[in-house]
């Protein structure tokens, strides 16, 4: 088992994912872990099921990042909120912290909050260790 | 058989080799199965860096290829051609970001060179498992459809005619020329509305490839972008278009008179009428509702009286077919009615006008001759403008209030010498670069602006009004003679019938709702369908004609006669035998892309719909959907290597 946090992050390919590229500046630097993101078309596309691996493949945390309301072409923002709080209320029932799963959402210009939350998360994760 | 995998990791001179152990990467990947090459290259977007890659693949016979670079975004169309330049579907290429990902983030080499190699794995996982995946394409039909002729659509029409497409443009009105054509002036040029618009006007009707289709409405809508099947009603006018000189000679004896929508029902109209003035085309057209004889009764006043026999009581509504390959709506929108707002007096009160009224009393084709009167024909010595009314009843600034009552309160100077003029504001909005001129000039003029942040009330005294505000923290009261009430601007009531039929979205405040509303203002989620002018939201004339034409340029640059349509390639399939027919998929679909296959029982995904987004596979509860380049397999394949 690695010593760091091991956080993923499913990036929407249009607003999250080019503002991650903009983010060396003020990028998700200085996290101490290792974050990797994992591109998807759309938040929309994440389901439960890519959640759960990530986890089951030894993910301390998952981070959902979407387009901010309104902004998403094909709404699939909305739909991912939805599911990660369902999933939230699951992974409790099955006696894992809810918080190690989160969505946020980001415009593409918004990439100091992203290094920021990323940041943020990572430390939370520190915090709560590995899944036992 | 086993893959034949290539990994090249580019150095980005010294963006990436500086600060990532470029050659453990390589190692790394070179321990990978499959992997028969894995080589680093110091710029693998220059010239000799694409040759190197395709020599590679060639002499290589690689069957797929993974590319740790800068970021996908940059330069990965580029190496998609380079793939496809050699051979090699360009969609078994896989991207990996170490640059932006990892060299410029992680100030630790180790620990970069850590994550590259993780990344690195990652995608060579990834790759194994991709398709390739065929680009698609459909004939198409360039001609177009315009809805509405206001000045977004005509810059949408003339912009596609001028390039020899076909333009059925659409009108509901029995005119064309939308809500500009009836305005005297306009912001702030001070330029006359109908002289600006008459040769796009006359332009419309004159050019061959243009049809328009005046007193019609849209009825229905099938077929997707490239081919749409459009059903157009042409409402029976009763006056042939091509025997009418537009004479005028039927008015006059036409007994009946009701008021006249289009001067704000400020002036009377006949049941066989033209709008106004100068409307086109010049050719009247009967009112069934208010026409004695289409109600059953005896006269025949107009046809006795027209000259070239062309009004025709037998006429009939038809529907049309027309096939066209995009469609744009430019329907415009309409005036908050400000009299379910007691405080103003609307509707209750003589001489409290909302600005279109004031327009039309202003205009020299509307009912007063552009004399602007009071009620009891006296010119008004006092005036006082009432912005922002139903803003925020609303929610939203309609942003071109602030114009048109500076404009019109330049007018009333300029047309009555003396004239008091008083505006009541909450916040002004004038942003553009020569806006704030005619502001400017008003004050000096003489116009009082006073910030009564939306307290006034209006009420009458004697034959005068009376408006009661707070300014300063101070209760304070203006008698004048006439209250003029800027209005929130709302979507035309025809915008959710048009919504319905081609199944595009409203917003919450009932406009269309655009694709995105920076980047992509005048598109919707449906492909082929354009959205221009204040149906997308409220707007002035300049950016409704912008939007017109950026639609219009739109479909030019894709829609093109005698080239097939390309269609995005990264689309979700539907397995039928999996699939259950539970329709959840049906539901979600944000662009209607998917629908029933009632034989088969399942659902099904048209390709020119569909734009990849994956939220119909994260929905289907059996796992029948999958998305092209983003299956379940690789993301998961993914993931498995990045947490390791």
């Amino acid at each position: 088992m690695r010593e760091e946090a091991k956080v993923v992050v499913f990036c929407c390919n249009w607003s999250v994912y080019p503002g991650l590229q903009l983010s060396h500046s003020a990028a998700p630097t200085g996290a101490k872990g290792l974050v990797d993101p994992i591109v998807t078309m759309c938040s929309g596309r994440v389901s439960p099921e890519l959640i759960l691996e990530a986890f089951s493949q030894g993910a301390w945390g998952v981070l959902v990042a979407g387009c901010p309301p309104e902004e998403c072409e094909h709404n699939g923002n909305y739909k991912a909120r939805r599911r990660v709080l369902l999933l939230q209320n699951l992974l409790a029932q099955m006696g894992i912290e809810p918080q190690r799963v989160r969505f946020e959402s980001f415009s593409t210009g918004e990439s100091a909050k992203l290094g920021q939350t990323i940041r943020g998360f990572v430390e939370e994760m520190r915090g709560l260790g590995p899944i036992e | 058989m086993a893959e034949r995998i290539g990994v090249f990791v580019c150095k980005c001179g010294p963006n990436i080799g500086d600060r990532i152990d470029v050659d453990s990467v390589v190692a790394e990947a070179e321990g990978i199965e499959d992997v028969v090459t894995a080589k680093s290259h110091n710029l693998l977007c220059s010239e000799d860096g694409i040759r190197f890659l395709q020599e590679e693949i060639r002499k290589g016979g690689l069957t797929r290829v993974v590319i740790a670079a800068c970021t996908p975004k940059q330069y990965e169309q580029k190496f998609m051609r380079a793939c496809e330049g050699v051979g090699l579907n360009p969609y078994l290429l896989q991207m990996t970001n170490i640059r932006e990902q990892c060299a410029w983030v992680t100030p630790d080499p180790a620990q970069a060179t850590a994550k590259a190699k993780s990344l690195v794995r990652a995608a060579t996982m990834r790759a194994t498992l991709q398709e390739p995946i065929e680009k698609k394409e459909i004939e198409i039909h360039p001609d177009v459809l315009v809805v509405g002729s206001g000045v977004a659509g005509l810059e949408a029409t003339l912009t596609l005619a001028q390039k020899g497409r076909k333009v059925y443009l659409l009108e509901k009105s029995p005119c064309i020329g939308g809500l500009g054509a009836r305005f005297e002036e306009v912001y702030q040029t001070m330029e006359c509305a109908p002289c600006m618009l008459a040769p796009e006007l006359q332009e419309v009707l004159q050019k061959e490839n243009i049809e328009a289709i005046t007193y019609g409405e849209l009825e229905g809508v099938v077929g997707s972008y490239g081919n749409f099947t459009v059903k157009i009603r042409r409402k029976a006018r009763y006056v042939s278009e091509e025997a009418c000189i537009g004479c005028s000679a039927c008015f006059e004896p036409c007994p009946v008179e009701v008021s006249n929508e289009f001067d704000e029902g400020l002036s009377k109209r006949k049941a066989i009428y033209i709008p106004f003035a100068g409307a086109l085309p010049n050719v009247p057209v009967i009112d069934e509702a208010n026409c004695i004889k289409l109600k059953g009764g005896e006269c025949n006043a107009c046809q006795e009286a027209c000259p070239f026999d062309a009004i025709d009581f037998d006429d009939q509504d038809r529907i049309e077919e027309k096939r066209v390959g995009a469609i744009i709506l430019a329907t415009g929108s309409t005036q908050f009615n400000p009299s379910s707002l007691a405080q103003y007096g609307y509707g209750r009160f003589d001489n409290v006008l909302t600005g279109l009224e004031l327009e039309r009393l202003n205009a020299s084709n509307g009912p007063t001759g552009g004399k602007i009167l009071l009620k009891d024909g006296r010119e008004p010595r006092s005036v006082a403008f009432v912005y922002c009314v139903g803003r925020k009843e609303k929610g939203h600034c309609s942003g071109i209030c602030c114009m048109y009552s500076v404009k019109l309160a330049h007018l009333l100077k300029e047309k009555i010498p003396g004239v008091e003029v008083y505006s009541f504001y909450t916040d002004l909005c004038l942003p553009k670069k020569e806006h704030q001129r005619l502001y400017e000039e008003v004050v000096e003029k003489g116009v009082e602006f006073i910030r009564s942040n939306g307290s006034e009330r209006v009420s009458r005294d004697g034959k005068g009004l009376v408006v009661e505000y707070k300014a300063d923290s101070t209760s304070k009261s203006l008698a004048v003679d006439m209250v003029v009430l800027a209005p929130a601007i709302e979507p035309n009531p025809d915008t959710a019938k048009l919504a319905a039929i081609l199944d595009i979205p409203l917003d919450e405040r009932g406009f269309f709702s655009e694709e995105h509303p920076l980047m992509k203002s005048f598109g919707t989620p449906l492909e082929g369908v354009f959205i221009a002018g204040c149906c997308q939201g409220p707007k002035d004339i300049g950016d409704a004609v912008a939007q017109g034409g950026a639609a219009a340029g739109r479909i030019l640059s894709r829609l093109i006669p005698g080239e097939k349509l390309e269609l995005e390639p990264i689309v979700a399939v539907i397995d039928e035998e999996i699939c259950g027919g539970c329709n959840t998929c049906i539901s979600i679909c944000p662009y209607s892309a998917i629908s029933r296959d009632e034989e088969k029982k399942v659902a099904v995904v048209d390709d020119t719909l569909c734009r990849g987004c994956g939220t119909c596979v994260a929905a289907c509860p059996t796992g029948a959907a999958r998305a092209k380049h983003f299956t379940n397999e690789e993301i998961f394949a993914e993931i498995r290597e990045v947490v390791r």
